[in-house]
C-alpha cells in the first residue's frame, strides 16, 4: 500500500479550484450555441447520387504569375466529413490553398443510406471519382487534372492513378496508408479475426457510430474521459471552446460506410494489405502502382496515431513515379489540417510544389 | 410371426402414448378461465400431469427392458427418462435446477411441426444471446485487468515519483498519471492477439444475434405486409445491377463517338 503524502491545502485548493471549473464551465458550455462550420465561399458544380462536387470561389487578389492553372480536384476519405479541410476561417487548408492561387474542387461523398449498401470499392475509384476528375476536365478545359487524396481519400486516388493517370497531371496524397500491416497498426490486428462478411450482410451498411467506438477505444482513457477534464483548463477561453466544439462536432459526424464498399476496403487492404503486395484488382484490372508515372508528392504526419509514417512512407518504393517528393509534418492525424503550423507549412508546400509543375 | 409380434407391441405401444395423450387433453379442457385460483394451482397441475406421464414413460421403459425390438421400433431413450425424472420429482426441492435441465434439454430437440420454423429462430437466438453474454462476460473481465494492473502500475510510478524529485502534489496530477499507466497497460493487451481475437468473436456474435433479431422481425413485418430491409436489398442490387449496365452502354456511346473524332490535345489548357 502506498502512502500518497498530498499537501492538504494544495488538495483543497484544487478540488475548489476544480469544482468552480466545473461548474463555471457547465454556465459557459450552455451559451455557447451552435459552431459554424466551413468557411470558403463554394458552388455546386456536380451532383450524382449522394456526391457533389464543389468549386471553391477564387481569391481575388493573387498576382496570375502565383497561380496554378490546372485544377486540383481534393478526394477526401469516406469516414468522416470533408469540412475539416475547411473548418473555419483560421484553420483550412482549402483557405491556404485559395491564397496561393490554386483553382479547387472538392468531392463531398454525402451521407450513404439503405440505397448505397451495394455500392463497390471501384464504383469509388473508377466510377464516382472518374467521373468527377472527366467534369472539371471537360469544364476547365485542361485533359489532365491535379489530384489531392486525404487519407482513405488517398488510397482511392492512388488506384485511380493506377487504373487513370492519363487523366491526371500531378497526385498529392496526404496521410494516406499504404501499408496496413506496420507493427504499430492496431486497427488491422482487431479487424484480423473479424468476419467481414457477418457484419455487412447484418449492418448493410457500417454505421459510422460503430466505427466512432472503435476510434474511441484505441485509446479509451484518453479520448473518453481525460480529453473532456482538459478541456476545463480552456473554459474561459471562448475561441479555444469554440474549437473544441467544431472539433467534436467533426469526429462524431460519421457518415455510414456503404457495405460492399467497406468490406472490400477492409478485406482487400486491412486484412490482405493487397496494396503491398501488388495483388490488388479492380473491375478486372490489376491495381499496378509501379507502372504509374504521375509525379507525387506524398504528405504524412510524424505523430500520426492513425497512419503512422511507416503506413505511408512505403508509398514511395511502390509507385513508378520518377518525380517523387515526400514531406512530414512534425504534427499528428488531425493537427495536419488544423494546427497553426500547419496553416503555415502544408498549403505552401502543396502550392508551391503544384506551381513548379504547372507550365511543364 | 415375428412380425406380427412386433407390431402387436407398437400398437400397444402407440395406444398407450395416444391415450396419455387424452389424458393430459382432458386435464387441460377441464381448466375454466384462468382465474386466480387456477394461476396458484397452475404448477401442480403440471406437476401432476408430468408425474403421471412420467410414469407412463417408465412403464413402458420397463416393459421393452430385456425384449428385443423390431428395427426402427421407438425405445425411450434413458437421458429423456432421467430428465423427465429430475425434472418432476425434483421440482418440489428444486425448481429451478430441474427446468434449467428440462429447457437444456428441449433445446437439444429437433424442432418439428408446424412451428418448427419459428422454434428454430427463436432457440438460435436465445443461443446466440447468451453466447453473446458469455463473450461480454470475458472481455469485462479482461478489461477490468487492465484497470487492476493499471492501478499496480500507478503505483509503482507514484513510487518512482516519490523517490525523484517530482512527487505527485494533487488530484489532477494523480489523475493524469492514471491515465498514462491506463493506457500503457491497455495498449499492450490491445495489441495481443488474444485481445484482438476475443473482441472480434464478440463483434461476429454480435452480428449473429443482430441477424437472428432481424429474422424473427421480418417474419412479423411479412404477416402484415410490411417491406422487408430483405426486400429493399433485392430491389437496389436490381438497381444497381441496371444502372452498371446504363453506365457501360453510356461509356460505350462515348468512346465510339470519340474514335470518330480526331483527338485534339489540351494539355496545356483552354485557348486563351
Amino acid at each position: 500500500m502506498i502512502d500518497l503524502k498530498f499537501d492538504q491545502d494544495q488538495v483543497k485548493r484544487d478540488t475548489d479550484d476544480f469544482v468552480q471549473r466545473l461548474t463555471h464551465g457547465l454556465a459557459v458550455l450552455a451559451q455557447v450555441g451552435d459552431v459554424a462550420i466551413g468557411s470558403a465561399a463554394k458552388d455546386a458544380v456536380y451532383a450524382e447520387d449522394k456526391l457533389v462536387l464543389y468549386r471553391y470561389r477564387a481569391v481575388e487578389d493573387v498576382p496570375a504569375q502565383s497561380r496554378v492553372r490546372v485544377p486540383l480536384v481534393i478526394c477526401y476519405a469516406l469516414v468522416n466529413r470533408p469540412y475539416m479541410m475547411d473548418l473555419q476561417p483560421d484553420r483550412s487548408l482549402i483557405r491556404g490553398l485559395l491564397q496561393r492561387g490554386v483553382d479547387v474542387y472538392l468531392i463531398d461523398w454525402g451521407y450513404p443510406d439503405g440505397a448505397d449498401r451495394f455500392l463497390t470499392f471501384d464504383d469509388y475509384v473508377s466510377g464516382y471519382l472518374a467521373r468527377c476528375v472527366d467534369f472539371v476536365r471537360e469544364s476547365s478545359g485542361f485533359d489532365r487534372v491535379n489530384l489531392l487524396g486525404v487519407c482513405q481519400g488517398g488510397t482511392i486516388s492512388l488506384c485511380y492513378a493506377a487504373l487513370h493517370g492519363d487523366s491526371l497531371r500531378n497526385l498529392v496524397t496526404m496521410v494516406t496508408p499504404a501499408d496496413f500491416h506496420t507493427p504499430e497498426n492496431l486497427l488491422a490486428k482487431w479487424t484480423k479475426h473479424v468476419d467481414l462478411d457477418a457484419l455487412v450482410a447484418t449492418t448493410g451498411n457500417v454505421p459510422g457510430e460503430l466505427l466512432n467506438a472503435l476510434f474511441l477505444s484505441l485509446q479509451p482513457f484518453r479520448l473518453t474521459s481525460q480529453k473532456y477534464v482538459d478541456l476545463l483548463d480552456q473554459i474561459d477561453d471562448p475561441k479555444a471552446l469554440e474549437n473544441f466544439l467544431r472539433m467534436e462536432k467533426w469526429i462524431f459526424d460519421s457518415p455510414d460506410q456503404p457495405g460492399a464498399m467497406f468490406r472490400e476496403f477492409m478485406q482487400w487492404f486491412v486484412k490482405e494489405n493487397r496494396l503491398m503486395h501488388g495483388t490488388l484488382e479492380l473491375g478486372g484490372r490489376a491495381v499496378d502502382l509501379k507502372s504509374m508515372q504521375t509525379p507525387l508528392l506524398n504528405i504524412y504526419a510524424q505523430f500520426d496515431h492513425l497512419v503512422p509514417p511507416s503506413a505511408s512512407e512505403p508509398i514511395e518504393k511502390l509507385v513508378g513515379s520518377r518525380d517523387y517528393s515526400s514531406y512530414q509534418f512534425p504534427g499528428g492525424h488531425i493537427g495536419i489540417y488544423v494546427s497553426g503550423a500547419a496553416q503555415r507549412e502544408v498549403p505552401e508546400r502543396i502550392a508551391s510544389w503544384l506551381r513548379e509543375r504547372d507550365a511543364r | 410371426m415375428a412380425d406380427e409380434d412386433a407390431g402387436s407391441k407398437d400398437a400397444q405401444w402407440t395406444a398407450a402414448w395416444i391415450e396419455q395423450q387424452r389424458e393430459l387433453l382432458r386435464q387441460q379442457a377441464g381448466r375454466s378461465t384462468v382465474g386466480s385460483e387456477e394461476v396458484r394451482n397452475l404448477g401442480a397441475r403440471w406437476l401432476d400431469i408430468g408425474r403421471a406421464w412420467l410414469g407412463g414413460l417408465q412403464g413402458l421403459a420397463q416393459r421393452q427392458e430385456g425384449e428385443a425390438l423390431p428395427l426402427g421400433s421407438f425405445k425411450v431413450g434413458g437421458e429423456l427418462l432421467d430428465v423427465w425424472r429430475n425434472a418432476w420429482t425434483t421440482l418440489d426441492v428444486s425448481q429451478q435446477s430441474a427446468s434449467r435441465a428440462l429447457s437444456d434439454m428441449l433445446g437439444r430437440l429437433p424442432p418439428i411441426g408446424i412451428a418448427r420454423e419459428h422454434t428454430e429462430a427463436w432457440r438460435e437466438l436465445a443461443a446466440t444471446q447468451a453466447e453473446c453474454q458469455r463473450l461480454e462476460q470475458e472481455l469485462r473481465g479482461v478489461l477490468l485487468g487492465v484497470q487492476g494492473d493499471a492501478l499496480n502500475l500507478l503505483e509503482e510510478r507514484v513510487r518512482q515519483r516519490q523517490a525523484s524529485d517530482q512527487p505527485i502534489t494533487g488530484y489532477r496530477d494523480l489523475y493524469d498519471l492514471w491515465v498514462e499507466c491506463a493506457e500503457q497497460v491497455f495498449a499492450k493487451v490491445a495489441h495481443s492477439d488474444a485481445y484482438g481475437k476475443l473482441q472480434a468473436e464478440l463483434g461476429n456474435a454480435s452480428m449473429r444475434l443482430r441477424s437472428h433479431h432481424q429474422r424473427v422481425i421480418e417474419y412479423g413485418l411479412r404477416q402484415f405486409d410490411l417491406p422487408t430491409r430483405s426486400e429493399l436489398n433485392s430491389v437496389h442490387l436490381q438497381l444497381r445491377v441496371l444502372k452498371q449496365q446504363v453506365a457501360e452502354l453510356k461509356a460505350r456511346d462515348k468512346s465510339a463517338a470519340a474514335a470518330k473524332k480526331p483527338r485534339k490535345r489540351r494539355d496545356r489548357g483552354p485557348s486563351q
